[in-house]
């Protein structure tokens, strides 16, 4: 089914083949007919592993045949002494190991390895690690071979510093070795963790590991298992859940909080609770701002009337609770307090979203792999590996202050990597607005995203307290992230590139939208505006629906409550 | 679920339950989905099981299975994204794993991840197309899983089912997570 070259042949050719193959149908079909007298008489003999053998040897990915040999086999553990056993089991492995010379990728094959393994009396592991050693020699990349070393590696106590120094030997002879840096990346935190419980590597070793990678992709700059890995090491740890911010406003009265991480509210003991002056909500229904999925970061409340007085000063206080037990719980809080005669008030906590704190040890490694990385490139301009590395390290350095450079390289990635263009804009787009947002710690109320080439929009839970939000003159083809607009009353989105609003509907502030000189055509691509409570002005100038007249009545009609609306 | 149980089971089951009966409380969907988290790896990738490496065929398992339960929230949208788009090759072919030679197959199984996780932009389409059409047989019909290669139905189906996702609007629309014609899907009243 795979790699099979279409070979061309006579008729007479054909013929020829089309009768051998029908003989071995014949037998085959014998064989499995024999099989099947025998197993529903529920017999378990030698007989039995006979033929069973003789039809696997040719078609090892037959379950069913490998299911009653290892009814068989039960029985045997079952009912005979432990040396017959033992002799069963060696002449098995012996059956599956010249199964596996034919056909090393079978399923069927190492997964009756294993658990022959697993019912033999006394396993020999060590030849069992020798015949993976052997496999892998023919193949690095053969995973079922891979995963069977770990299966022998659990049941006979290896450790993983042993695989790990397995995994050095295998890097430093081989090429194509994808999986060896693989089985590194499960083995180094396990070894060598760090101590913050990030489950990440530990410092030193993580600099003596960049220092090998870095060997590795300048002796060879096109094998990709180095760059992929590098990339790993780059990143960071996962996220805790807490809370990350709090709104809260008068008209309308609610409250929004936002979190770290998307959760579900009420289940797996993750609850948000309020307090008004120490006093607590009750019956608190939070809603999901993000459409699509039970789950999100950021979540409103409409705040019962009565519960804010319309001008007095209230201390409001967030409680995020999680955990299996109440003494795993970790409750965490988040206040803010509105003033007596403002309409709103927020509290944030600085996120980082770019910037990270790294030791001077670390800064001096990457410094000079990225030094070392520039001048590949100068020797391999057309290295997309090098360049992409360029990119990130420059990310980890100093995102603030080499953003334009970061950009140039990007753009450089997209005409030396046309196929993954789109990837490699919406990676630009996400790192503008990692920039913008460290730089203005989303509390501003007035965010300008103009002509700056996205072509994605990241971190919208990040503008959940912006009002007004310019996104004019970008390459936007999808609004889908903008419903976590929750506080927006005037949006901008002219020249961009949208066929539908989808993203745009219930935004429950949005009073004015101009969406001058996109792709909208028809009625249905403005509908979703429809539940926009407050929307007053709607600029839809410059779309293709301006010169269908029909079109143009039916926007008017499904958008009643919107005052100003401009189409021509 | 044991832990000899692969991703394949994971995501037929899942399957099975959502489409023959709608009754996913039938299953422990929690202790699934833990289970299919520890298949995650460095890459952003699944393996078939806790430990295994990445590849194309176990992504789809996982990533539609996560689809089914509403928890697609868990993968790393970018990074597998970034791994699924280096699949593709210089002859606008997708493989499974790098290094690996392109194949007809994995245009469905990495397409499918991609369009679940709506990153499906990041591969040159065209050059897919390109690529799955000269996979065909023009003599006996049917697709192979490169080109000059024998054809048969496995590679004729995902070969076709890959088309209707690029855009091949001869085709009927195909849904990504279930593998089945979107009309059968709405007529069955399921969303995803």
């Amino acid at each position: 089914m795979h790699g099979r070259l279409k070979v061309r042949t006579t008729a007479e050719q054909q013929e020829i083949k089309r009768k051998e193959r029908a003989e071995k149908v014949k037998k085959f079909q014998a064989g499995l007919h024999r099989v099947f007298q025998k197993r529903d008489a529920g017999e378990l003999d030698a007989e039995a592993l006979q033929i069973t053998a003789q039809l696997l040897a040719g078609n090892p990915d037959v379950s069913t045949l490998w299911n009653y040999r290892r009814a068989v086999l039960q029985h045997y553990i079952d009912t005979k002494s432990e040396d017959e056993v033992q002799a069963a089991c060696v002449e098995e492995l012996d059956f599956l190991e010249s199964c596996l010379r034919v056909n090393p990728k079978s399923y069927g094959v190492w997964h009756h390895r294993a658990w022959t393994l697993s019912g033999a009396p006394r396993p020999d592991w060590t030849r069992e690690l020798q015949l993976c050693d052997k496999f892998l020699e023919y193949d690095e990349r053969n995973f079922h071979c891979w995963d069977h070393r770990r299966f022998v590696v659990k049941c006979s106590g290896v450790s993983a510093e042993a695989e790990l120094e397995f995994t050095d030997t295998k890097i430093s002879t081989n090429f194509s070795n994808y999986s060896s840096w693989y089985y590194r990346s499960k083995l180094l935190p396990i070894v060598h963790p760090a101590t913050d419980g990030s489950g990440r590597v530990a410092e030193a070793e993580l600099l003596k590991e960049f220092q090998l990678v870095q060997n590795a992709f300048f002796t060879d700059p096109n094998d990709q298992s180095a760059w992929f890995y590098h990339r790993w090491l780059l990143g960071k740890g996962e996220q805790r859940l807490a809370l990350d911010c709090i709104h809260i406003s008068r008209d309308p009265c609610r409250a929004s909080v936002r979190l770290t991480k998307p959760v579900k509210l009420g289940h797996d003991h993750v609850s948000l609770s309020i307090s008004v002056d120490g006093k607590p909500v009750e019956d608190c229904r939070w809603k999901n701002a993000t459409r699509g999925s039970d789950y999100g970061m950021l979540w409103t409340y409409d705040v019962p009337r009565g519960t804010l007085t319309e001008r007095g000063e209230h201390v409001i206080t967030a409680e995020l609770s999680s955990g299996d037990n109440d003494d795993d719980d970790k409750r965490l809080s988040l206040s803010c307090t509105l003033p007596a005669d403002r309409g709103e008030c927020k509290m944030a906590m600085r996120t980082s979203f770019c910037r990270s704190r790294m030791t001077a040890a670390k800064t001096e490694t990457l410094t000079d792999e990225l030094e070392s990385c520039k001048q590949l490139d100068e020797l391999e301009p057309n290295n997309k590996w090098a360049l992409l590395t360029i990119v990130l390290l420059m990310r980890a350095l100093d995102p603030l202050g080499r953003e334009a450079e970061t950009l140039d390289y990007l753009s450089q990635l997209s005409e030396v990597d046309p196929y993954r263009g789109n990837y490699y804009r919406d990676l630009g787009s996400k790192f503008i607005m990692e920039n913008v947002l460290e730089q203005q710690q989303h509390l501003e109320d007035k965010v300008a995203l103009k002509d700056k080439g996205l072509t994605a929009l990241y971190y919208t839970e990040y503008l959940a307290t912006v009002s007004e939000l310019n996104l004019a003159s970008n390459k936007l083809t999808n609004v889908s992230q903008c419903c976590h607009l929750q506080c927006v009353t005037k949006l901008i989105l002219d020249d961009n590139e949208l066929e539908s609003c989808v993203g745009l509907g219930q935004l429950p502030l949005l009073v004015e939208l101009s969406l001058q000189n996109n792709k909208l055509s028809t009625v249905d691509a403005v509908a979703p505006l429809s539940t926009c409570p407050r929307l007053e002005r709607l600029d839809l100038r410059g779309n293709p629906m301006a010169s269908d007249c029909a079109v143009v009545e039916s926007v008017r009609a499904a958008l009643p409550q919107v005052r100003e609306l401009l189409l021509v | 679920m044991g832990n000899k149980t692969i991703l394949q089971q994971v995501f037929s089951r899942f399957c099975l339950v959502f489409v023959a009966q709608h009754r996913l409380e039938a299953i422990d969907v929690n202790k699934a989905v833990q289970h299919i988290l520890a298949c995650r790896n460095f890459d952003g990738g699944f393996g078939t099981r806790p430990g295994s490496e990445s590849h194309a065929g176990q992504i789809y398992c996982c990533v539609g299975a996560l689809a089914i339960v509403g928890r697609l929230h868990e993968v790393d949208a970018d990074l597998l994204g970034w791994w699924l788009c280096e699949r593709q090759l210089p002859s606008g072919g997708l493989n499974g794993r790098p290094e690996k030679l392109p194949d007809v197959c994995y245009s469905w199984w990495v397409l499918s991840s991609l369009t679940i996780i709506g990153r499906l932009h990041w591969i040159d389409k065209n050059k897919l197309v390109d690529f799955i059409l000269a996979s065909q047989d023009e003599e006996t019909g049917g697709f192979a899983d490169r080109p000059g290669d024998m054809v048969d139905p496995f590679h004729t189906l995902f070969g076709l089912a890959g088309l209707s996702l690029l855009g091949n609007r001869s085709l009927k629309h195909i849904n990504p997570v279930f593998c089945m014609s979107q009309c059968i899907i709405d007529r069955l009243g399921l969303t995803v």
